[in-house]
């Protein structure tokens, strides 16, 4: 007899060797209780042996073998092989805590109407330099602001009923190849069409990922550019913004982002006028965003905040200058596409598995 | 389909066999990963004729079977199985001293 299964849980994995053990033993030593589950990793074209370590926790490993096709792409292919009434997606660089998964699913049990739950990250980082700290407090205060009933599916850990999640069409694998926003995007669809989404703030789960300068800049370019230009900024509900970038309004990014700019202008100015104009750039670039700053001080201590408001300003600077990215490249060139190859494909309605990217 | 019997571990060939045929085995790949040759060897191999024998040195942990199989399944999806699981450990497992 198959087992009955009650949570499929999907972790799609890209070059994830260096968090994915960690990642998959917080899982399998959750504490499930009653609840059956089954543990899929879908390996989406790794080549530092992602799926023989995955192999060694899960109860199904998917090799996605010809080329990366992206984090939705991958995630797609889970679902489509899941049994459970329910399905997970937790990101290759999260560690769930102990109770989080049943929490989720005795969430979702108990309220009928409710169709996915997602937590929120918690603001300590396991990997310890002060990026990732900030980074994983940065995350915290933005999905936290933002919880709520319609708060939004883009953590790096979510619950999804499976029938829900195939009724609005699961994750968009044709616009979302780069694996950033397509969680954000499924959100907001899955609230389109009438099913309640759960962003929680008493369900945390920790970053596992050691962040760099220069990956939470590209990670910020990219999410920012990707939301203007596929999502479409101004289509997006007023929070998106801060989905991406995780802490500002729409009102206030394109202000805080000018600020920093101003400021950062300033500091390559020779004389005294260029340290006047950073000072006050900066300063009101703090004020503009005191909310943000006043959270990371009340979490991780004043010292903590001030370390880490150049490296905010920073952020929400490179955040603008990928929105604008995103506009002009959605004027000049549209949404984004895969390859011709793929598109030719996909037009053909080739048969196979694993299939082709599909458009929704 | 990866099958893992880790050492002190012992399947019975007809139940390992209905196991996998009710997991819908017919039509797959089936790779049956071993610590230690098991005492029945021959016997598991005339009831599950088509699957692949890997035989890994005794004490190989269960994890390290488990992505040793993973190196010599070839196809895309892999199902990795306990022997226990498929007929419930009562039936199917009996602890043993030396063979898998």
């Amino acid at each position: 007899m198959l087992r009955q299964i009650d949570l499929s849980v999907v972790v799609a994995v890209a070059d994830g060797a260096a968090t994915l053990a960690r990642s998959l033993q917080s899982i399998i030593e959750s504490d499930f209780r009653e609840i059956e589950i089954e543990l899929i990793v879908v390996d989406d074209a790794s080549d530092d042996g992602s799926p023989a370590i995955a192999a060694r926790y899960a109860d199904t490993v998917v090799r996605l073998t010809s080329r990366r096709s992206g984090r939705a792409y991958a995630r797609n292919r889970g679902a489509e092989i899941a049994r459970g009434r329910l399905v997970a997606f937790i990101d290759q660089d999260i560690a769930v805590k102990p109770e989080t998964l049943r929490l989720m699913v005795e969430a979702l049990d108990k309220h009928p109407g409710l169709d996915a739950v997602a937590a929120t990250h918690d603001h300590r980082a396991s990997a310890g330099n002060f990026m990732s700290e900030y980074w994983s407090v940065l995350l915290s205060v933005g999905e936290s602001s933002h919880a709520g009933v319609g708060g939004g599916f883009g953590s790096g850990c979510g619950v999804v009923r499976r029938s829900s999640l195939a009724s609005s069409g699961m994750y968009d694998e044709w616009r979302f190849g780069t694996g950033t926003l397509e969680g954000v995007e499924l959100g907001q669809r899955l609230l389109r069409t009438g099913h309640d989404v759960l962003l929680t703030r008493d369900l945390r789960v920790a970053q596992l990922r050691r962040w760099t300068v220069r990956a939470a800049f590209r990670e910020t370019f990219t999410r920012s550019a990707l939301l203007a230009r596929s999502l479409g900024y101004q289509q997006t509900r007023a929070s998106s913004p801060a989905d991406v970038v995780f802490t500002l309004t729409r009102p206030a990014l394109p202000l805080v982002g000018a600020l920093s700019t101003v400021a950062l202008l300033g500091a390559f100015m020779p004389g005294r006028d260029g340290v006047l104009i950073t000072a006050v750039g900066v300063l009101l670039a703090v004020i503009a965003d005191a909310r943000t700053v006043g959270e990371i001080a009340r979490l991780r201590g004043a010292f903590f905040a001030l370390r880490a408001i150049p490296v905010h300003l920073c952020l929400q600077a490179v955040s603008v200058a990928g929105l604008c990215s995103g506009w002009l490249m959605r004027d000049a060139v549209g949404d984004p596409r895969p390859d011709a190859a793929t598109q030719a494909y996909a037009e053909v309605g080739v048969e196979m598995w694993p299939p082709v990217p599909r458009p929704r | 389909m990866v099958v893992v019997l880790p050492e002190n571990h012992a399947v019975m060939p007809d139940k390992l066999a209905e196991g996998l045929r009710v997991n819908g085995a017919e039509e797959v790949d089936v790779l049956i990963a071993c610590a230690g040759q098991p005492a029945n060897l021959n016997a598991l191999q005339r009831c599950v004729g088509k699957a692949q024998f890997l035989l890994a040195p005794a004490g190989t942990s269960a994890a390290d079977l488990r992505e040793l199989a993973m190196s010599h399944a070839t196809g895309d999806i892999v199902t990795l199985l306990s022997g226990a699981v498929l007929h419930g450990a009562d039936v199917a497992e009996r602890s043993i001293a030396s063979t898998c």
